[in-house]
């Protein structure tokens, strides 16, 4: 049983490995400036379209509750078409521009991690008991990780109870 | 010798579990900052609740938030759970008519248990400006000159108090309300000639005082003040102005047992007539022990209601 | 003020007061260094314990707490790239990269000494020159509150990495979260999109546990390898302070605690300000500025002595004039009213001898911290040599309880894990995520304070201009920016010569 549970193991292992080779060879390099500064246009437009719904004001105010986010956005605004801009100028010019790597690998793994974070929210909410929470996303953490080390478990788990107790009855936090 | 001891504490340490068991603890919430004017008097009184009484246990809890506090506390809790909140006149007063989405509740989802304290609001004005009553000013607004009163909050109880003052002198116009983020801003803003006015309770202002830099002109209250450092200050009521006074009442979950509704006014009847706690709310606080019957907690609602709606353009618009 | 003294010391000196002084501290120290949970929140659920007490044994413990709070947040920042406490944010530019280069230890001790420093210079401060001091920071008004944030803002310029604008953008994030909620001139909600919890505004230590500790465990996916594994690599600690370094903390610990106390003594401005005020000093004034946000001892030093100068500084407006400087202090005053103390300057010929034990105790704080912290450094420092499989999973518990423990509520869980998720999205287009914590700092301060010096002006934009105050901050703002400019220009020259 103990062999068969090994190989099982190692056959997931070689499986996700595999997976793993090929996400790593999937590479884009991104213009980060104009990718970001395009991401702040549109968010600073967006929000110019939406303050005035948002932000109900006063007749007689001199300066009104709308007016510091506006300026913020237009601010933002402002600073994204420098931004871009300045990436298009040195495009048009081929000089190289700011650029990253994005590796689907990483950000897989990253979306992993988050969705445990979710997962522990959700299940710690929805039990209403913080510590199954935070024992569910300890032990998917320890998966994630790989790790082998029931000790490990234990500790984590233990962990999970003990940070529970400590807010439930030392800091009177009901969750 | 060892064992004695060990057995002793156990015996002690049972006993005291005993008691506690024996004793139900109810829970006090109060939706204001935990350093507020209401927060104090609530631990004040819990602390006084074992003197008074072995049944129950006053707990003060305080969780910042106004309405968005009591929302959660009244889906959290159901009428048997020991719990009680603070509600003022804040909430059912000026929150139910300038923004009465925000609450998820009415009064008649609680059950009244009794008044913590009332407190009257004092005006004071800048030493330059040499209002040391009302009749001044109503002579400094006569002269045509705008007032800008400083408040702690934008549509508190100060703001309104200050507003209905101005707009009964028949002065709306000549109103500016500066808005400060606590009533010590406020204090010192008037202090140092930013504002022409502030309106607060007496303890806020009372070292701007004492060091001279404001002269303390009005009290929102029918009669002048009769005791504490600003005794003789001159009641608003007296000249026919509207007022209120600010109180702090205690409600339990509508549908609550009504018989440790009665015990638990009963002990706080006994909390609030206590020697110590008297002398405290009077003379460091520089509040009183108002006990009110539930007639006069909503008599005290409406009126604010009736000066809110009054005077809701001068704040709200 | 000599005839208290004695009697200051007879009420404090006793096995009482030294007790509560070090339970406070060690629960300070403890509490501050697990993200989300805030002095404040420390504060709040220990202030019951003071009223079975006097005034001098609960002051003395709500100090110990408060203090040693200001240095606790350090901990984490140092050690796992997250600030325990929203002003130990800037510990973490620098913290966390020496803890990086195998420095734990020398990073923890750098701290430990600069908040014991900031925070007897504060108290002696506290002792000597409270009513002069207090008098001038009543001066104070709107529009100098105002421009002390636009001046805050400059910093921006010190923290935006390689490009100015993107610092400005994501600042202007940070600036426009802080205006969700109530809006402070007119109790409007503002940016709710109809949820009732954001009328109350996003409280910093929430936005902090998503922008800096839970993306930094995002970042165990950045760790390259050929599987579907995570970093789980262990760091080893290395060289304890030298002397070269101990000498080059000297100045911006001077020169932060100055600034801290100036700071700490304008009610309502707090420890967060005072540390990146003493950062950007402390980098514009060192010999050493290319070291800065990799670990830099000038950076640690200045960060923690301005955070920790701030404790005893708040307290003066409060003994003083009765006006809190900060939350914490506020919920100090009612552990004082508690115990029948209005405080103000008549409190000092009335009941002088309470008055100046608290403030002598709040010397014994620091020094007992200092004496507490030598033990625990050693101890905190064991964290970094605990499995990456192990401590991850637990840094996330602990944000998570932390942020659920500020208003009861899994709402701020969500808000924390967006934050996270944008903080991710900046790290990948290369944007700074600290200018948003600054942002959020200065926010909802800038605004109120302009908005409410041209209603007191009545639209007049010659408030700004109006006292010494407000010529001497513009002048400052002017030679920062001015200053910024320069590099710039100078800068590119010698890229195109």
């Amino acid at each position: 049983m103990d062999n068969e549970n090994r190989s099982l193991i190692a056959c997931i292992d070689a499986r996700l490995d595999a997976i793993g080779d090929k996400l790593k060879k999937k590479e884009w390099k991104v213009p980060t400036d104009l990718l970001g500064g395009v991401i702040f246009l549109i968010f600073g437009l967006v929000m110019l379209r939406i303050i005035p719904q948002q932000i109900e004001i006063k007749k007689k105010e001199l300066v009104n509750g709308q007016a510091f986010p506006n300026l913020l956005m237009y601010i933002m605004i402002a600073c994204s078409i420098v931004l871009i801009v300045n990436q298009v100028i040195k495009l048009m010019r081929k000089e190289p521009i700011k650029t990253t790597t994005i590796n689907l690998l990483v950000e897989v793994k990253a979306v992993f991690i988050f969705l445990c974070m979710i997962v522990f929210w959700l299940v710690a909410e929805k039990t209403g008991n913080f510590a199954i929470g935070a024992a569910a996303f300890g032990v998917l953490m320890l998966c994630l990780f790989r790790c082998r080390k029931p000790l490990y478990y234990v500790i984590v788990l233990l962990a999970a109870v003990a940070i529970w107790a400590a807010f439930r009855f030392g800091l009177g936090v009901m969750f | 010798m060892k064992k004695l001891v060990s057995l002793v504490l156990a015996l002690m340490l049972c006993l005291s579990c005993v008691s506690a068991l024996a004793a139900e603890a109810w829970t006090v919430t109060c939706p204001w900052a935990p350093s507020g004017v209401a927060a104090m008097v609530n631990q004040k009184a819990a602390a006084l609740s074992t003197t008074y009484s072995q049944d129950y246990v006053l707990v003060a809890n305080a969780e910042k938030g106004d309405t968005a506090t009591i929302n959660s506390w009244l889906t959290k809790y159901t009428e048997a759970d020991p719990q009680m909140c603070f509600i003022g006149e804040g909430m059912f007063g000026i929150t139910a008519i300038l923004d009465p989405a925000r609450m998820n509740f009415t009064y008649d989802d609680f059950k009244y248990v009794e008044n913590l304290y009332s407190s009257i609001f004092v005006a004071s004005a800048r030493k330059e400006l040499g209002i040391t009553s009302i009749d001044a000013l109503k002579a400094y607004l006569e002269a045509g000159n705008q007032i800008m009163v400083g408040t702690n909050g934008a549509t508190g109880s100060e703001a309104f108090l200050a507003a209905a003052l101005i707009g009964a002198m028949g002065y709306g116009d000549q109103f500016c309300l500066i808005p400060y983020e606590s009533a010590a801003e406020a204090a010192q803003a008037v202090a140092r000639g930013e504002v022409d006015v502030a309106v607060s309770h007496q303890s806020q202002i009372l070292e701007t005082w004492q060091q001279g830099g404001v002269d303390v002109f009005a009290a929102f209250d029918g009669q002048p003040i009769a005791q504490g450092p600003f005794a003789g200050v001159e009641g608003v009521g007296q000249y026919g102005y509207p007022y209120f006074r600010n109180r702090c009442f205690i409600f339990a979950k509508a549908g609550a047992d009504e018989q440790k509704i009665a015990d638990i006014k009963a002990l706080y009847a006994q909390i609030l007539a206590d020697e110590g706690m008297v002398d405290w709310l009077n003379n460091t606080m520089l509040l009183e022990a108002d006990p009110m019957t539930e007639e006069e907690t909503i008599a005290h609602i409406e009126n604010v209601k009736s000066i809110v709606n009054e005077y809701y353009d001068l704040v709200a618009e | 003020m000599l005839e208290f003294i004695v009697p200051a010391l007879q009420n404090l000196l006793n096995i009482q007061n030294l007790l509560w002084i070090n339970l406070g501290v060690f629960i300070g120290s403890v509490f501050a260094a697990i993200p989300g949970l805030t002095v404040i929140l420390c504060i709040i659920l220990f202030l019951p314990f003071t009223y079975q007490m006097t005034a001098i044994p609960g002051m003395m413990f709500l100090l110990g707490i408060y203090c040693a709070g200001g240095y606790g947040g350090s901990v984490s920042a140092i050690l796992i790239n997250t600030p325990g406490t929203p002003h130990a944010a800037t510990t973490m530019l620098d913290g966390y990269p020496l803890n990086q280069q195998g420095r734990t230890k020398a990073a923890l001790k750098i701290a430990l000494y600069a908040s014991t420093f900031g925070g007897i210079f504060s108290a002696l401060m506290l002792l000597f020159l409270a009513p002069q001091v207090a008098r001038v920071a009543a001066m104070l008004g709107t529009a100098e509150y105002f421009l002390v944030c636009v001046f805050g803002l400059t910093i921006i310029a010190g923290i935006s990495g390689d490009s100015l604008c993107k610092g400005i953008m994501a600042a202007c994030i940070g600036l426009l979260v802080s205006c969700i909620g109530a809006d402070p001139m007119t109790s409007r909600a503002r940016l709710t999109f109809g949820v009732e919890r954001l009328y109350l505004g996003l409280d910093l230590a929430i936005c902090l546990i998503g922008l800096f500790a839970l993306v930094q465990v995002l970042t165990k996916a950045e760790q390259l390898e050929g599987r579907l594994v995570m970093d789980t690599s262990r760091l080893k600690d290395g060289q304890d302070i030298t002397k070269e370094e101990k000498k080059r903390m000297v100045r911006p610990m001077l020169v932060s605690s100055i600034i801290g106390t100036i700071i700490g003594i304008i009610p309502g401005t707090g420890a967060s300000m005072a540390s990146w005020f003493s950062y950007d000093r402390a980098r514009s004034m060192s010999r050493h500025p290319e070291e800065f946000g990799k670990g830099s001892v000038e950076g640690i030093a200045a960060a923690e002595s301005a955070n920790n100068a701030v404790t005893g500084a708040t307290l003066i407006p409060l003994l003083t004039l009765g006006i809190p400087g900060d939350g914490c202090v506020a919920i100090m005053l009612s552990a004082l009213m508690i115990n029948g103390l209005n405080p103000g300057l008549s409190l000092f010929t009335e009941q002088g001898d309470i008055m100046y034990a608290i403030m002598l105790g709040l010397i014994l704080v620091n020094v007992f911290m200092f004496i507490q912290g030598r033990f625990l450094t050693n101890l905190f420092a064991k964290v970094v040599s605990i499995p990456q499989e192990i401590l991850t999973p637990i840094i996330v518990m602990f944000c998570f309880a932390g942020a659920f423990s500020v208003n009861k509520s899994y709402f701020d869980v969500i808000v924390t894990l967006v934050f996270c998720a944008i903080a991710w999205l900046l790290r990948k287009i290369n944007f700074p995520a600290v200018p948003i914590l600054l942002g959020l700092v200065l926010g909802r301060m800038t605004e109120t304070n302009f908005r409410r010096a041209l209603m007191v002006s009545r639209g007049s934009y010659s408030i700004f201009v109006s006292s010494p105050f407000c010529i001497a901050f513009l002048a400052l703002t002017a030679l920062v920016i001015g200053s910024v400019v320069l590099k710039k220009i100078k800068g590119r020259k010698k890229a195109n010569g």
